[in-house]
């Protein structure tokens, strides 16, 4: 459970070196930033990973608990795909349902910090 | 004859060869091992699979052939790249080269002989404009587009480059033969994108030098 | 409204296909939309093929061929092969690590439903009076820009890409947070399945490249509503650069995941592990897919503007990635015991098909011969070998494979392999005469071509070859069909498989596992058979 971080900093190392092969020819700034940002990126994911691990103990085991109050249903995961469809849509068909979105949205997201917090309690 | 100025359809014609034998040879050994396996190993005859789960030392040897073959490819590549890079540099040096500025817009070529009122281009009725050109000398491009993306292809010259708003891009290109060498647009341009022809005419050198003065004055007068 | 026990659970057909948290669930229905869009994204490339079949304008119109083509590709690349490796990812990776379930369940739960929304809109273009997107799959500014390509289709395109790629990279981090994080006691990195490793390796990359093609359809969005972000020297440059660092590694997202199911079905059709297992790892894994990441360059060739001989050297460098997945792969066949399985035939024909794609992708890493055969139909028969004769068939692998794990019924064998039959000989028919076509100087994305040239044989060829194709899929769905009304039922582990999902019934009930074997090794399952547990 312990490494997994560590596939994510070695493989966002080995793209940074990869990018660094650049150099050796004829480097362009967008090709370097792309591919080294990239690597530090996913290098930045993996120091995320490596805390979240710290933090947690043990780490998240397979058991009958965890099983049985895991929720079979989300019905604000469904409400926030919509609010985030219907506000991008609303780019393009008017403001107005960018703000429908924009609501569905945020009582989807609402309604996901109610289920994650109800599975902890 | 051959020809004493590099082109850009030699240089493919020898990088391409070698491409095509070591993939077919590449594809060859696969099929080969992998039907024999198929036949070898097949089950019903009451035989249990082997044990051996890996075996190193033969597949990092087999890495090294392989990187040997990479980096024989990658070499022959690396050369013919130098080698089509030069005739840029060599054309714009060239004092004899013949000088062509494309134009590509939706959906029409116009090319114009640079120092000189003389120009080719799409008719109205959509009849691909004929460029003529000198056999056996460099002629030296400079292309750009006014609206959208387009790309300047001759097939049986092995290249095409593409051509944007904003961008002059340069490229030599060198006729072997007299003829006609059909080109196009190589990058989807919108409606009329299939329509984008023009036709390179090679003609040989004595007989394009008439032919430019001949347009040159007649443009003139 | 939701906590419930889990093996008295009432079911609910619509409510679980609606709003059910069990990555099984959302797989089967990523799946079966990618199904939906599979087919629909076909009838564009038979419409498009009838055209083509001889010269002259006979089927549809101009512009009409130019919206198909945009969409077609636009639907098979965002809408159905990229879905289609997730979803065997949302299903398996939880299984063989011995999960319990995916990790972040509702966050995979918005991105299924962004995918299917963004899909809507992106094939809403359809019915709009401009007609749908048509300026590539790829968007390529100036044309994708207000005053080359208006209309609310192309609108709807960007806006149908953007919100599918955000749901589709959702679900990717949720599968990569599943194996590094929720694997099962003894469960170590280096003791994952062949195919989890793969998902890996695709969901590396997805980290990075599905947020670059979200923002970029953001700009160009922003674009066409106000101004010129693309416009100057830089600006078509920079659009290139930015898809395409996006662009090619989704085209190894949608090849990693069927690599990993065929050595899986290589596996179990052979009776034997994966051979070579280490090296696969590292190297289709993990190199493949950091080279995979380095080598978007080379699409832009033919600008004369990029770091070229970088990205060939990079883009040569896969050939190193790829033997060494071949050597294992074949490696694994030899000494095995092989049953010929509908899923190990189409397995081997995907090795020997993507070959040639591969191979065809060797030749354009070059930019001398790439000057040649850019976007010509040369290109067409490689990405076609690649994704259609290599990952789709590979995909069918995979789901003759775990079709009766995930319904408990097996796939009709016979059905199989008359579909394996006609898809072998109707796609050969189709994309191997496209590598003459584009030799001889035949570019892609045109609705016709002069008679004078004389294509007009090789390209009905072609097209007898995608009626075929078409009939194999049909095949397929006659097979789905059968084999779900008159079920032929499969056991927990019916093919003798290496890896844990074989450890559960068919399908799985919703918590995964009753109980775990131990695990030992990469192959638990043939560890416990062999007594070695």
């Amino acid at each position: 459970m312990r490494r997994g971080w560590r596939v994510l900093a070695g493989w966002g190392a080995g793209l940074v070196v990869l990018a660094a092969v650049q150099i050796v020819f004829h480097p362009k700034a967008i090709e370097l930033a792309l591919l080294g940002g990239a690597g530090v990126i996913v290098i930045a994911v993996g120091a995320l990973a490596l805390e979240g691990e710290r933090r947690r103990l043990p780490p998240a085991p397979v058991d009958e608990e965890e099983a049985q109050t895991v929720a079979w249903w989300s019905v604000p995961s469904l409400v926030l795909a919509f609010g985030i469809a219907l506000f991008v849509l609303g780019w393009e068909v008017g403001a107005w349902l960018m703000g429908i979105g924009g609501g569905f949205a945020a009582l989807g997201l609402g309604g996901l910090v109610r289920e994650k917090r109800a599975e902890r309690a | 004859m051959t020809l004493a100025v590099p082109n850009t359809r030699s240089i493919y014609d020898s990088l391409a060869g070698t491409y095509v034998w070591v993939a077919c040879i590449v594809f060859g050994i696969v099929l080969v091992t992998v039907v024999a396996f198929l036949v070898r190993y097949r089950a019903g005859r009451h035989r249990k699979p082997g044990e051996t789960v890996d075996a190193p030392r033969v597949e990092t040897l087999y890495l090294v052939v392989l990187a040997v073959v990479t980096a024989g490819l990658i070499g022959l590549t690396f050369h013919s790249l130098d080698r089509v890079d030069r005739l840029t540099p060599a054309a714009a040096q060239d004092p004899a080269a013949v000088r062509i500025d494309v134009i590509g817009a939706q959906w029409q070529w116009r090319f114009r002989y640079a120092g000189s009122p003389v120009v080719e281009q799409t008719a109205p009725e959509g009849t691909p404009p004929e460029l003529i050109v000198p056999v056996g000398r460099r002629v030296l491009f400079s292309g750009r587009s006014q609206d959208v993306l387009h790309d300047f292809w001759i097939p049986d010259l092995k290249f095409q480059r593409q051509v944007w708003p904003d961008h002059t891009e340069s490229w030599a290109l060198t006729f072997p033969h007299p003829g006609r060498y059909p080109g196009l647009c190589a990058w989807f341009c919108g409606l009329y994108h299939q329509n984008m022809h023009f036709v390179a005419v090679a003609v040989p050198a004595a007989q394009f030098d008439a032919w430019l003065a001949r347009r040159r004055q007649g443009a003139a007068g | 409204m939701s906590v419930v026990d889990a093996p008295l659970r009432r079911p609910a057909p619509l409510l679980d296909a609606l709003i059910s948290v069990d990555h099984k669930s959302i797989a089967r229905r990523m799946l079966g939309a990618s199904l939906v869009f599979f087919l629909g994204g076909g009838v564009m490339a038979l419409l498009m093929r009838t055209e083509l079949a001889q010269p002259g304008l006979q089927v549809v119109s101009t512009e009409s061929y130019n919206a198909l083509f945009t969409m077609h590709g636009s639907t098979m690349i965002y809408l159905v092969i990229t879905p289609l490796s997730l979803a065997l990812g949302a299903y398996l990776v939880p299984l063989q690590v011995g999960s319990a379930s995916i990790a972040g369940p509702r966050v995979a739960l918005t991105g299924f439903w962004l995918f299917i929304f963004g899909g809507i809109v992106l094939e809403a273009g359809w019915l709009t009076v401009g007609g749908p997107g048509r300026a590539t799959w790829i968007g390529v500014a100036p044309l994708s820009e207000l005053q080359r390509t208006p209309g609310s289709g192309q609108d709807l395109w960007i806006l149908g890409v953007l919100i599918a790629t955000l749901g589709e990279w959702l679900i990717g981090m949720c599968i990569l947070a599943t194996a590094l994080r929720k694997r099962a006691p003894g469960m170590t990195l280096m003791r994952m399945p062949p195919f989890t490793w793969t998902m890996i390796g695709t969901t590396l990359m997805m980290i990075f490249a599905f947020p670059v093609l979200v923002v970029l359809m953001g700009l160009l969005f922003y674009d066409r509503r106000h101004c010129c972000l693309f416009d100057g020297p830089q600006g078509p440059l920079s659009y290139q650069e930015l898809f395409w660092f996006y662009g090619h590694p989704v085209v190894y997202v949608m090849f990693f995941p069927f690599v990993g199911a065929v050595a899986e079905v290589f596996s179990a059709f052979s009776g034997r592990r994966l051979f070579g297992y280490t090296f696969f790892v590292f190297s289709t894994a993990l190199l493949f897919a950091a080279l995979s990441s380095s080598v978007w360059g080379h699409h832009m060739f033919t600008t004369g503007r990029i770091n070229a001989r970088y990205f060939a050297l990079m883009s040569h460098g896969i050939i190193l990635a790829a033997g060494l997945e071949y050597f294992d792969l074949i490696g694994t066949l030899w000494r095995g015991s092989i049953r010929f399985t509908t899923a190990l035939l189409f397995g081997v024909v995907f090795l020997l098909q993507f070959l040639v794609g591969g191979l065809s992708g060797v030749w354009v890493a070059s930019p001398t011969l790439d000057f040649n055969a850019s976007n010509s139909y040369v290109v067409v028969a490689h990405f076609h070998y690649t994704l259609f004769a290599g990952s789709v068939f590979g995909a069918f692998a995979a789901i003759f494979y775990w079709f009766p794990k995930w319904t408990g019924a097996f796939l009709r064998e016979g059905l199989g392999k008359l579909q394996l039959a006609i898809m072998v000989v109707g796609t050969n028919m189709t994309f191997a005469p496209m590598f003459a076509l584009g030799e001889d100087g035949m570019t892609r994305r045109i609705a016709d071509y002069p008679r004078a040239s004389g294509w007009g044989t090789l390209n009905l060829i072609a097209t007898i070859g995608s009626y075929l194709i078409a009939a194999g899929v049909l095949v397929f769905l006659i097979n789905l069909m059968v084999s779900l009304r008159h079920r032929r039922p499969a056991g927990p582990d019916p093919w003798e498989g290496p890896s844990l999902e074989w450890a559960t019934s068919s399908p799985p009930p919703p918590h995964n596992f009753d109980a775990l074997p131990p695990i030992r090794s990469f192959a638990p399952l043939m560890d416990l058979r062999e007594g070695k547990a």
